[in-house]
């Protein structure tokens, strides 16, 4: 089996394609393979999604008849209003590399991982030696830290990154407000002249809340009721966040 | 649909940004808001938000302020959520559009989203009885610097095939890069239209 080829038909391969999925049966797979019959197996009817990665190349690389097509042009006298605005793709020296897999089982956007000097983080989260922290770490390592009783991490989307909260504070839903919190406070701090607004501190029945804006991240910590948040470690952990990718 | 106020003489066109969630959509319209220099000619990026989710939406008039055939032409550009739940929003934010800008995202592993996505544009404008085939529009592949992005010619297969081909742009939008291109070209097809729509009402 291990120098087996498979020729999958043009036909069935094209409507995966088409649909950004090639996904067959085992069986299928079976039938197709270059070896001798394969005996019937138990999980002949277990869905296989082959790579894109792998598939595409190969299925580009079949010749196929090329369809004149129409093509939308537009009149030379109809201006350009933003050509000196114009950037096109530069190459990319070296390829960059592939995003790491989300730590967490949540529907984590592709945002940028925290960069954050690891000293830094590690000393604040009690970890000195740690060099590098994933985002569901550094919530893990904020949730640990006195009278935290819940931390998440956002994009500037209001996508939610990572997090813990407790009942019934649902954190998409968090993540999802936050960058409206600081928009609609912010422009309020813009308006008296007050700045560019940080981070808000607010006190609801559930105990206290500080949120940071982290470069493209919004941090979120929750307070035991009746307890301090440790402010200060936020705020380091907030300004780490922020640094540029190093 | 474009409105026009014969009494300002000014042309205003409604451009949305569709695609697949986290594809760089709002990043398109920040880079435009950010590089459009001329502050008193842009509007001001402003976020509608919904009960749990966000729309994107500013206007601006252009820094040359181009008059076409005596008009000045004024852009509202809006982003939808791309998330598959909020179809409602989607709906919305499509009534009345002029040109659409379609964002990819050029991920291997993003292409099911991206044809899914496109077949939700498809489906939302038929509900709203609009024809695709008369609405202008742009392809854009985002995230073209990533090592896990699909060749060109596969994103043209997926979503290039239609029986009129659409100028296609590759983008790296949080570097800048194919959006000005995209919107420079969204907006010709749009003036171009309107252009030639009014030589068929002089006619």
């Amino acid at each position: 089996m291990g120098s087996a080829t498979i020729s999958i038909p043009v036909n069935r391969l094209e409507t995966g394609m088409k649909s950004g999925r090639v996904v067959f049966t085992w069986a299928e797979l079976c039938e197709w393979l270059s070896v001798a019959p394969v005996p019937p197996s138990a999980n002949g009817k277990s869905s296989v999604e082959l790579p894109l990665k792998v598939i595409a190349p190969l299925f580009l690389a079949i010749p196929r008849a090329v369809k004149s097509r129409k093509v939308v042009s537009v009149s030379e006298n109809v201006p350009d209003l933003f050509a000196g605005l114009s950037r096109p793709v530069e190459p990319t020296p070296e390829p960059a590399p592939e995003p790491a897999p989300p730590e967490a089982p949540v529907a984590a956007p592709p945002v940028p991982e925290p960069a954050v000097a690891p000293d830094v983080l590690g000393e604040i989260l009690g970890q000195p030696s740690k060099t590098d922290w994933t985002p569901a770490e550094i919530v893990q390592g904020i949730l640990a830290m006195p009278g935290v009783a819940g931390a998440l991490l956002a994009s500037n989307d209001g996508l939610l990154v990572s997090g813990q909260m407790p009942a019934p504070l649902e954190v998409e839903l968090m993540a999802a407000f936050l960058p409206q919190m600081f928009t609609n406070i912010g422009d309020s701090t813009q308006e008296v002249k007050l700045g560019t607004l940080r981070a808000l501190k607010i006190t609801t029945g559930q105990g206290a809340c500080a949120i940071f804006k982290a470069g493209e991240l919004c941090l979120a910590v929750l307070g035991l009721p009746g307890q301090t948040l440790p402010e200060p470690a936020l705020e380091r952990i907030a300004g780490e966040l922020a640094q540029p990718k190093h | 649909m474009a409105i026009i106020n014969q009494a300002t003489k000014e042309l205003q066109l409604k451009i949305v940004y569709y695609g697949p969630g986290k594809g760089g959509k709002t990043t398109n319209l920040e880079q435009v808001h950010g590089n459009v220099q001329n502050v008193k000619e842009k509007g001001k990026l402003v976020s509608l938000a919904t009960s749990s989710d966000r729309t994107l939406f500013f206007d601006f008039l252009p820094i040359e302020a181009m008059a076409i055939k005596g008009y000045k032409a004024k852009f509202q550009l809006y982003t939808v959520p791309g998330q598959v739940i909020y179809n409602t929003t989607r709906q919305l934010v499509l009534r009345g559009v002029d040109g659409i800008v379609f964002v990819a995202d050029s991920q291997y592993d993003k292409m099911a989203e991206n044809v899914e996505s496109f077949q939700n544009l498809e489906d939302n404008l038929k509900t709203l009885k609009l024809n695709f085939a008369e609405i202008p529009y742009v392809l854009q592949y985002n995230k073209r610097d990533l090592a896990s992005a699909a060749p060109v010619d596969y994103l043209d297969f997926l979503l290039n095939n239609r029986e009129v081909q659409v100028p296609s742009f590759a983008a790296v939008a949080y570097r800048c890069e194919g959006v000005f291109e995209s919107l420079n070209m969204i907006t010709r097809l749009l003036l171009n239209k309107f252009i030639n729509e009014g030589a068929r009402k002089a006619t």
